[in-house]
């Protein structure tokens, strides 16, 4: 049995799950509501999850692709019964413990699946495995902050922690702003002018799409998006990134300089991968892994 | 040069951490706050490390001042973050979380624990590590003795001792404090508070060996004692540690 574990109504499990119910496969889908009226029983070197529709021991699981809602979404889930919520944390909790050391195949497991809550961490790894990564700063200091601006003429600044973010290139004449700098240490980069690539790994599979747009972030304000092919010496360094990281499934994100030179950004671990042309065949490749397992 | 130990702590557990300091009269320990990243001064290359620098007390050092580093934190929480506008809490705990977890990573001096990809200090809260830990060297754990009675033990390992443990001499060996010091090392994790309950109440469950049980395990800063705190700073100054430190 596959379990998915999201709301259908996300588009990236949605289309796994098409594809999975078009090669006939056993699926069960567990979405918040689901998990509020299900409890987790242990029995003797088992658990077994009992929800309305059946009671599913966990060791009967061979695979899982867990995209589950981040916080409490549900509206059923009342933020004003703090049991409901608790029971919801708590079932959550006992499931990514068990995604964590099940043998079944897990896309991602929880410890590599956190990895881009750190993108430092990842472009350190990036670079350990051959791929150049662009010159990064993270600081509260403005004239260290100048000097990086100074040192590579266009900077960008990027969230570093797990939260979407707009990628932006920093106007260091903003006075304004630089105050707020001292907030948080925050994360720039020497802004990398090229073609955008996103890098699809599932399992062996690699999908390549470049990426042109106007903007610095090409998810806002439109770009245009065609197949392309990865230098095979780039390929094998972005499945070692995967390897090092754990993941069977990720979403790279690359850019190609016009001197043929290629730069690594970030490793996404849960990707959103229907945002790119081609993404029936990424969600065929990931039933394909799930229904293997 | 000045050579400190910085402790890295929150809201949630800061007091009883900072009583302990003060009972201990421990000299040379800074603590440092999630709010003590807003500070200026901080800089950190993930890439090259060599010049990155850290805010003790508004005093910017680089971080080779540092003896070690102790966390006894695990992410950055929206309410350590009083003095950020209230909206924008959540978005700065996360990068301050992301900051520290990439900035102890590139640490050359000891630190307790390492950080992994979910926890500033190291794997000791995350449940699946333990009985993970456990299984691979045969301890039966709590999941499959859900009404199992019988005297249940707490031991606190650092550093490959037992510091602090009920009804425990220090210093002797029995089953329980046999199990806790394989099992920290089996999950790698080098100072922990661990709750077992003793082999005369698993004595002829499957798979437990007569071996004590693991009923739970957590980080030794959840509930700090002296003798924790004290054997962390101990381990810490030790000339073994900071030569195994050369070269990390």
């Amino acid at each position: 049995m596959i379990l998915l574990w999201g709301s259908p109504a996300d588009g990236p499990l949605a289309t796994v799950r098409d594809s999975l119910i078009g090669s006939g496969a056993d699926i069960l889908t567990l979405d918040q509501p689901d998990l509020m009226s299900s409890r987790l029983v242990d029995a003797q070197e088992d658990a077994t999850l009992l929800t309305r529709a059946g009671a599913y021991p966990l060791s009967a699981i061979t695979a899982c692709y867990p995209r589950p809602s981040i916080g409490v979404t549900e509206p059923s889930t009342n933020p004003s019964h703090p049991s409901a919520v608790r029971h919801l944390v708590n079932i959550e909790s006992r499931l990514w413990e068990w995604a964590s050391t099940t043998p079944a195949t897990v896309m991602n497991r929880p410890s590599p699946g956190a990895t881009n809550s750190t993108k430092m961490s990842q472009t350190r790894l990036a670079q350990l495995c051959g791929l150049d990564v662009p010159a990064t700063l993270v600081t509260t200091d403005v004239e260290r902050l100048r000097e990086f601006a100074d040192r590579w003429q266009q900077v960008i600044c990027k969230g570093a922690g797990g939260a979407r973010t707009v990628v932006y290139r920093v106007d260091i004449e903003r006075t304004d702003r630089m105050p707020h700098l001292t907030t948080c240490p925050t994360y720039f980069q020497a802004y990398i002018e090229g073609v955008n690539h996103r890098v699809h790994l599932v399992g062996e599979q690699i999908f390549t799409v470049a990426i042109t747009s106007e903007n610095t972030d090409y998810r806002y304000g439109g770009c245009e998006m065609t197949p392309a092919e990865l230098p095979p010496d780039i390929a094998q360094k972005c499945r070692l990134v995967c390897d090092r990281l754990g993941l069977s499934l990720a979403g790279i994100d690359l850019i190609r300089t016009a001197d043929g030179h290629w730069y690594f950004l970030e490793a996404n671990t849960s990707p959103a991968f229907t945002f790119f042309i081609g993404h029936e065949r990424v969600a065929d490749a990931i039933a394909d892994v799930l229904t293997k397992a | 040069m000045i050579i400190e130990v910085l402790l890295i702590t929150g809201e949630e557990h800061r007091r009883p951490l900072l009583q302990c300091l003060r009972r201990l009269t421990a000299g040379q320990v800074s603590v440092l706050t999630p709010a003590g990243l807003s500070c200026e001064g901080w800089v950190h290359d993930p890439h090259s490390t060599g010049e990155d620098t850290v805010v003790i007390d508004r005093r910017v050092l680089p971080t080779t001042a540092l003896a070690g580093v102790i966390t006894a934190l695990d992410y950055v929480q929206p309410f350590d973050l009083a003095h950020v506008h209230p909206d924008d809490q959540p978005f700065v705990a996360q990068e301050m979380t992301a900051f520290l977890r990439s900035w102890l990573a590139g640490l050359t001096c000891p630190v307790t624990d390492r950080p992994t990809p979910t926890a500033l200090s190291g794997s000791a809260a995350d449940p699946s590590v333990w009985f993970a830990a456990a299984a691979t060297i045969g301890i039966c754990d709590r999941r499959w003795l859900p009404c199992a009675p019988g005297r249940r033990r707490t031991v606190t390992v650092v550093d490959g001792s037992v510091v602090d443990g009920s009804s425990i001499r220090l210093g002797a060996v029995d089953a329980v404090t046999e199990a806790a010091l394989e099992l920290v090392k089996a999950a790698g994790i080098s100072a922990a508070r661990l709750v077992f309950l003793e082999p005369p109440a698993v004595a002829g469950r499957p798979g437990c060996n007569g071996l004590p049980a693991l009923v739970s395990a957590e980080p030794w800063w959840y509930r700090p004692a002296d003798s924790t705190v004290a054997a962390m700073l101990s381990a810490m100054v030790s000339p073994q540690r900071a030569s195994a430190a050369v070269g990390r």
